[in-house]
């Protein structure tokens, strides 16, 4: 197991009260593993990485639970020592958004040798060695290193941060909608790299989106997120072959298909506010199976079948 | 049927400096032939930059033909003067992406719906009160009467997007280009708003150009489908033809970049176009696509090639079908 986390809450404090991003999610990710992570926007994808990360927005007024990583407890660790044991070393991130946040007027490869130099105190032609070798590794000509931002495309620009979170060979990276600002052809390829790099470097990541068919291009297993939980867990084929939650189930239904022909289905309604969320299961309101409990008590967790998790009253045992 | 919209070689260039006294120009459009025909779906798909919103914009005279033509019901309207042309902002309307961009914050739906319709003269308030609740409730947003008194950022993504439907829906116009209007909707609400612009364009047998950079949509609000790459046309026909038996090589590229959620995808690397969309500056001689293409021959580089019908009721611009090339030409300036 390379990653546990086990009822991770991460609250923020907002003008209108406490808003609950995530709120007491579990999951695990074996080594070599790609888990999915999937979900529409605003329900809480971004909050958790960065809770994983502990990369926190100065308003967060709860952050709890374990986080596990190959063994180590990551909530026990002091700010310095996941500072300089942890992040870039063990978990890198590829930030939503990363590649337009660049810095405009240092050269590239400045930018991406910097942790080198910075934190293990590499000589600057070693560090270029390795960022060149990084960029080789990515599909970036050498010429790139001198390159700036603006100069680059965005799919270029998208591989310059994939080599910044490969460059010290952590065992789990986490991406965050890396290839939403992309043309379908570049997400494709930067697709490709991931498969990649996934098989050569056995090494495991989190990949967020919206997009379940995006998703399915390279995960082993998908979490489906909503309203700040995880509502349903398993391999990809669980999830996207034998669906169980009636929020997956829709999901599933609303996505247009290309290579077949469905009458994609829409969710009524829209999803909740993190600030006063319903009672009960936070999917009640949209829930084309909703019964007399599903507003009245939290969900039960079932697990359906062998690796299979979900978070719905139809498969608990107080089934009214 | 006849065609509501028809253009004939239609280019579009905007100008950019490059240094400090030049400039050139960007060939955002470069010789477009198409038509729209009446109660009809086209969706006009291609990655960013290729040239479709600029095309979407010139068909509505938004913006400016250097050459080519341009015909709206019959007539030709290219060279009409924007002064005489008041009637075709009543009859063409545009939707954006961004709901936001098109409607002021500070008003409420009301006020907002109301707008066109003083701009075009519907003096009669009840007329008016009348016409926007009956745009509304085609929208289906519900309550109407609650509706109309809230302001945009009191309704969701996907409601400010019926909002701006209903708007464009109100003078009763005959074509609309629907610019990438569901990109930026949560994925359970884009379903549901792609649905209403069917059952509008039914119902109001509406002529629309869908403009998208994801084909899956396509299919499900269009009847034709046109595929667009650095400001041509390279291939056009039957969505599910198109979609079932792509026959441009960039066309097929594109459709086998799109995954379907599938969880055996991970175990395979997918198709690829190799490299990045040439820009519209300096464009590549004959076939645009020439310098990506897995097909590519000598004459590609040599001639563009036309775009003609291969297989009933769809065309492409390719030499694998067909040696015909399209005469060089240089287009003059007619402003
Ligand atoms: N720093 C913050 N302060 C307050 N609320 C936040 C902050 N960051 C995110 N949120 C809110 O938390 C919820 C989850 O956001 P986010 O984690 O960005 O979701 P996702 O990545 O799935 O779109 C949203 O309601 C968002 O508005
Ligand atoms: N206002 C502008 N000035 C100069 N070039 C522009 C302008 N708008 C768009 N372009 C260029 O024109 C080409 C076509 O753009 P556009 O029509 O927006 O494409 P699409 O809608 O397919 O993304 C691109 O190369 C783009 O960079
Ligand atoms: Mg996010
Ligand atoms: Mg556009």
């Amino acid at each position: 197991m390379v990653l546990k986390i086990e009822e991770l809450h991460l609250h923020y404090v907002t003008m209108r009260g406490m808003l609950k991003a995530v709120d007491g999610i579990s999951l695990e990710i074996g080594s070599g593993e790609a888990l999915g992570l999937v979900g529409e926007s605003g329900c809480g994808k971004t909050s958790m990485s960065l809770g994983i990360t502990r990369l926190l927005p100065s308003n967060v007024s709860e952050y709890k639970g374990s986080i596990e990583l190959e063994g180590r407890e990551l909530m026990k660790l002091s700010k310095e020592e996941f500072r300089s044991d942890i992040n870039w070393k063990k978990i890198s991130m590829v930030f939503q958004g990363a590649m337009n946040s660049l810095n405009p007027v240092i050269r590239v490869g400045i930018q991406v040798a910097e942790p080198l130099v910075v934190h293990e105190k590499m000589r600057k032609q070693e560090a270029k060695e390795r960022v060149l070798e990084i960029f080789e590794r990515v599909g970036l000509p050498p010429e790139t290193f001198d390159r700036y931002a603006h100069e680059l495309s965005g799919g270029m620009k998208q591989r310059v941060v994939i080599a910044m979170a490969l460059l010290l060979n952590p065992p789990l990276i986490i991406l965050d909608e890396p290839t939403s600002a992309l043309d379908v052809s570049i997400q494709a390829q930067v697709m490709n790299l991931l498969k990649q790099l996934k098989k050569e470097r056995n090494m495991a990541m989190i990949f967020i989106t919206h997009d379940i068919a995006l998703s399915s291009d390279i995960s082993d297993k998908m979490a489906v997120m909503y309203g700040g939980r995880i509502v349903e867990f398993g391999t990809s084929e669980q999830v996207i072959n034998d669906p169980r939650h009636p929020y997956t189930q829709k999901l599933l239904a609303s996505t247009p298909l290309l290579r077949s022909y469905n009458e994609p289905e829409f969710i009524p309604g829209a999803p909740p506010d993190l600030v006063s969320p319903p009672t009960g299961c936070n999917y009640h309101p949209r829930c084309h199976m909703v019964m007399d409990v599903c507003s009245r008590k939290d969900p039960p967790t079932a697990y359906p079948e062998e690796g299979q998790r979900v978070e719905c009253w139809l498969y608990g045992e107080e089934n009214e | 049927m006849s065609s509501i919209v028809e253009t004939r070689n239609l280019r579009m260039y905007y100008t950019v400096r490059q240094g400090l006294f030049k400039t050139v120009p960007v060939k955002a459009v470069d010789g477009v032939s198409m038509n729209i025909k009446a109660a009809e779906t086209l969706a006009l798909v291609g990655e960013s930059g290729c040239g479709k919103t600029s095309l979407g914009r010139t068909t509505l005279r938004l913006l400016e033909p250097v050459s080519g033509e341009l015909i709206f019901k019959g007539k030709d309207i290219t060279h009409d003067s924007q002064q005489s042309l008041k009637w075709l902002r009543r009859d063409a309307q545009i939707i954006f992406q961004d709901p936001y961009s098109s409607i002021n914050p500070y008003m409420n739906i009301h006020q907002i719906m109301e707008e066109p319709l003083i701009i075009h003269k519907i003096e009669d308030a009840d007329k008016r009160t009348e016409m926007i609740y009956r745009a509304l409730e085609e929208v289906r947003l519900y309550p109407v009467d609650e509706v109309v008194r809230k302001y945009p950022h009191m309704l969701s993504g996907g409601q400010r997007q019926r909002v701006t439907f209903a708007r464009a829906l109100l003078l009763d116009p005959t074509y609309i280009v629907a610019d990438e209007p569901v990109s930026m909707i949560d994925a359970s609400s884009r379903v549901e708003l792609l649905q209403i612009l069917s059952n509008l364009q039914k119902l109001h047998n509406l002529s629309i150009l869908y403009i998208t950079h994801d084909i899956s949509t396509a299919k499900y609000v269009s009847n034709r489908l046109a595929v667009m790459y650095v400001g041509k046309m390279v291939e056009r026909g039957d969505v599910l033809k198109v979609i079932g038996k792509p026959l441009h090589p960039y066309t097929q590229g594109l459709i086998a970049s799109v995954p379907d959620p599938d969880p055996s995808n991970r175990l395979s690397y997918r198709e690829v176009i190799p490299g990045e969309p040439p820009n519209a500056i300096n464009p590549p001689a004959g076939c645009r696509f020439h310098t990506r293409c897995p097909h590519v021959m000598p004459i590609c580089s040599e001639k563009e090639p036309k775009l003609i019908e291969i297989e009933q009721g769809q065309d492409a611009a390719c030499f694998l079908y067909h040696k015909e090339f399209v005469e060089e030409e240089q287009p003059g300036d007619k402003r």
